[in-house]
């Protein structure tokens, strides 16, 4: 109670986020007393990982019927757009993350209404018909996405066992789901001992109060977290190759790579920033991913952690962008690059890292991702400095480590008839 | 009961915009805000897309301004090399008759980018190379723009609507024009249009008022003052209009209530948030199967606004009969609960929309140079004239203006695929 009443106050001199004190319930937060929305998320011990074999795809549809279990005749998604906030979800290998955004007014009654659906989530054989749709149509959408469909593939040769899973499913594999599966999943992992929340923008006691009222609604308990291993890899490069309805021809080069919390994060991103701006042509304003040779997509919230490097068929032609990548990667090996390409790369990587969390949402999402594999919820602030001290050493050993070895996917235009 | 609830608590807390005068002119707008690290400068301008003169180059605004942030000046870097540099972003939008130029950037690089962006526009220089560059970025973007078959509606709609005035003029040119614009034409554009005094500069996120101090005056030679809006003359009755694309479609558009009437402008912005927001809007809803796109938004301009819908693709009969179906019903009080609901959504999708240092650049730099900077969205929070005017909305009040607009001749357009012959 002292902790709840003194929350406002204490937040309010800093908006560095930082753990709040409100009881067993694990609770971070920053604070904003501008911002005019409230930004909390709430992640649950649920992940792919926690699913067998048979059960591709349960993760995403538990959470999608915790959205779809209905109060009063309406679905839990609807009461909170109806009361002015949204709510979503994505899944990773290890947690599920609730994404809320609501007005700071109606976190009381949204708190409430989730609150009730992880208390008796209604998993029913409509509620779950209708979550699996809704995730068909997420599906559909993923599969038209180059870019996805490589980075899964990578991921799925990549970490062993469920860990490695597409994060929705396939269609086939959520047809096999049923209510039973989902009671089941959710019973088993949606654990109050596992579970924490963050809350970004205007958080006041009334966040913590919400917060206590969602996460205590779960059911008690706590497990041993999940296992996430890497494959080892091959002498020589995997590859794999499968084909889309796209327009041109896509290739990856999936990596292993450090986590947010290993020291050498701060290197990866300069690398990171390096290998984006590579293969960009010269361009008045920035372009977007599409319009870009090579996209880097660095999935560091998840150890261990995966770089990928994705080029794009439309800007540059796939072999000849390996062919420059295995250069790079070469002379990166081989020697220190140049102090000035680094400190180039530094400043941009500043940048990079700066602009990566800028919604309430995000912002939230980076805390939990710190949060989550044990470091201090502030870690994001620490980057910068940590990028600044980068030297062209560090990079090369980097190389040495992390991109001898790689699985190479190629996502090709399907033929015609 | 609700609303007042949701109104009330929205609150006190967005920072005080500074506002003043900048050296050389023109108007600045500070709006700190806390979260991420991250600074938004912007420059906005009033002028013409299509040129000051009467032979209007359409496109021309934006091919000026994106040759500018592509040129090197004698001394130092372009701006857009400086902004990819530092990590940060530049995006350039030009519309009827305003055009901006953004950037976002670690908050630590904010002074800089005051800098970097007031020595560019204050005082452009353009040279060969930076047109040369401009020409291919915005040929490229008309280029990608072509794939959005909504956004050629919508020219459509513009050009009906209007019989003159900026608005007829689209904002985006063709190949042909931008390759043709001389270099005299755009440069003598770019003096004129991107002078101090024309200028508004934005800066939101993670800085103070102490930034605008790195703002350079430009030059001393330049014309004093800045552009007044032009007049725009509606067209009155016209009728339908077809064309061949590449899919079916169709759009309708009228002109809608002047931003200084802030009570029917917010009454239409509420409008397109409960008809047509992704996802939670009405028609989105009714037609989430049918395989279209659609789009529907008011455009608070100076006068008049713009109310338009757009529909490609799919199942385009049961689009428009949703669409039908739900301007009968907006022209119509809405029931309390639902109206409550309604508003609460549009509140929230207002201040999430505008939540990024960017988002909120783009916001007040577009409300500024529409001559109602005060009626900002979010602006003051609760106690701010947008949110207050949303506030004072009623399902009749609603009905009866969706009833005074829609009621008048609007655009309605037509898209035949090209495979089918139109009539």
């Amino acid at each position: 109670m002292i902790a709840q009443l003194f929350l406002a106050a204490t937040l309010a001199l800093s908006a560095v986020p930082q753990a709040v004190d409100l009881g067993s319930t694990k609770f971070y937060a920053q604070n904003d007393i501008g911002a005019q929305l409230v930004g909390l998320e709430l992640v649950v011990g649920a992940g792919t990982a926690r699913q067998t074999a048979a059960q591709n795809g349960l993760a995403a549809l538990t959470a999608q019927t915790v959205l779809f279990t209905k109060i009063d005749g309406t679905r839990l998604v609807d009461r909170i757009a109806a009361d002015g906030g949204s709510i979503d979800f994505t899944v990773d290998p290890g947690v599920v993350h609730f994404s809320l955004e609501v007005l700071p007014s109606a976190l009381g009654p949204v708190s409430a209404d989730l609150a009730r659906v992880f208390a008796s989530p209604d998993a029913s054989a409509d509620t779950v018909a209708a979550a699996r749709d809704a995730l068909g149509a997420r599906i559909d959408d993923d599969e038209r996405n180059p870019v996805t469909v490589g980075v899964e593939m990578l991921h799925r040769a990549y970490y062993s066992g469920t860990a490695g899973a597409p994060a929705f499913g396939t269609r086939a594999s959520l047809a096999g789901l049923g209510p039973a599966d989902v009671a089941t999943f959710f019973a088993a992992h949606y654990l109050r001992g596992d579970a924490f929340a963050i809350a970004t923008g205007r958080v006041d006691d009334a966040t913590g109060a919400a917060v206590n009222a969602v996460i205590g609604a779960l059911p008690a308990g706590t497990e041993a977290p999940p296992v996430v291993k890497a494959q080892p890899f091959g002498p020589q490069p995997k590859r794999l190759v499968t084909s889309r309805d796209i327009g041109v021809p896509f290739a990856f080069i999936g990596f292993a790579a450090p986590a947010m919390t290993d020291p050498d994060f701060g290197a990866m991103l300069v690398l990171r920033s390096l290998l984006d701006d590579i293969a960009a042509r010269q361009s008045p304003t920035t372009l977007a991913p599409f319009q870009r040779g090579i996209n880097v997509v660095y999935a560091y919230d998840v150890k261990p952690a995966t770089f990928t490097v994705a080029i794009n068929g439309s800007e540059l032609d796939p072999t000849a962008g390996l062919t420059v990548l295995q250069a790079i990667l070469k002379t990166a090996v081989t020697k220190p690059l140049a102090p000035d390409i680094i400190k180039r790369y530094r400043g941009t990587a500043r940048g990079d890292w700066a602009l990566e969390a800028q919604t309430l949402t995000d912002q939230a999402w980076q805390i939990g991702a710190a949060v989550n594999e044990g470091a201090d919820p502030a870690m994001a602030q620490s980057v910068a400095a940590a990028i600044d001290r980068v030297t062209p050493a560090d990079v090369q050993r980097l190389a040495k480590v992390y991109l001898q070895h790689y699985t190479v996917a190629l996502v090709m235009p399907r033929r015609g008839p | 009961m609700g609303a007042a609830l949701v109104l009330s608590s929205v609150g006190a807390g967005p920072a005080v915009p500074q506002t003043g005068k900048l050296a050389g002119g023109g108007t600045y707008l500070i709006r700190p805000q806390g979260g991420a690290a991250v600074a938004a400068v912007a420059l906005w301008y009033r002028a013409p897309a299509g040129g000051f003169g009467s032979d209007a180059i359409p496109g021309l605004g934006r091919l000026a301004v994106t040759a500018v942030a592509a040129s090197r000046p004698i001394t130092g870097t372009s701006l857009s090399e400086f902004v990819r540099q530092v990590g940060g972003r530049l995006s350039i939008n030009a519309y009827p008759e305003s055009l901006s130029v953004s950037l976002t950037v670690p908050a630590e690089r904010a002074g800089d980018a005051v800098q970097a962006l007031t020595r560019s526009f204050f005082a452009p220089v353009l040279t060969d190379a930076g047109l040369a560059l401009a020409r291919r970025s915005v040929v490229e973007d008309g280029a990608i723009r072509d794939f959005n078959h909504g956004a050629q509606i919508t020219d459509a709609i513009y050009a009906a609507l209007f019989a003159g005035g900026p608005a007829k003029i689209p904002p985006f040119g063709s190949s042909a024009s931008y390759a043709t614009a001389p270099i005299d034409t755009v440069r003598a554009y770019a003096e004129r249009a991107f002078r101090p005094a024309n200028a508004i500069l934005i800066v939101t996120g993670d800085v103070d008022d102490t930034v605008i101090s790195t703002a350079l005056p430009g030059r001393g030679d330049a014309l004093a003052g800045a552009e007044t809006p032009q007049p725009e003359t509606l067209a009155g009755v016209v009728g339908p209009v077809q064309a061949p694309g590449p899919e079916g479609g169709f759009g309708l558009g009228w002109a809608g209530p002047p931003i200084a009437d802030e009570i029917e402008a917010t009454a239409f912005d509420f409008i397109a948030d409960y008809l047509f927001y992704p996802d939670t809007g009405v028609v989105q809803k009714a037609v989430r199967d049918s395989g279209s796109s659609v789009v529907g938004t008011f455009v608070t301009y100076h006068d008049p606004g713009v109310f338009l819908l757009t529909s490609t693709g799919g199942d385009q009969a049961a689009v428009r009969s949703a669409v039908d179906a739900a301007l009968a019903a907006i022209r119509r009080p809405l029931d309390e609960t639902t109206f409550i609901a309604a508003r609460n959504q549009f509140v929230y999708h207002i201040l999430s929309d505008g939540e990024t240092p960017s988002a909120l650049a783009d916001t007040y730099g577009w409300y500024a140079v529409e001559g109602n900077a005060a009626y900002t969205p979010g602006e003051g929070g609760a106690n701010g004239a947008y949110l207050a005017a949303a506030g004072a909305l009623t399902p009749a009040f609603v009905a009866a203006t969706a009833a005074k607009y829609l009621d008048r001749p609007g655009a309605v357009i037509t898209i035949v695929p090209s495979a089918v012959r139109p009539k």
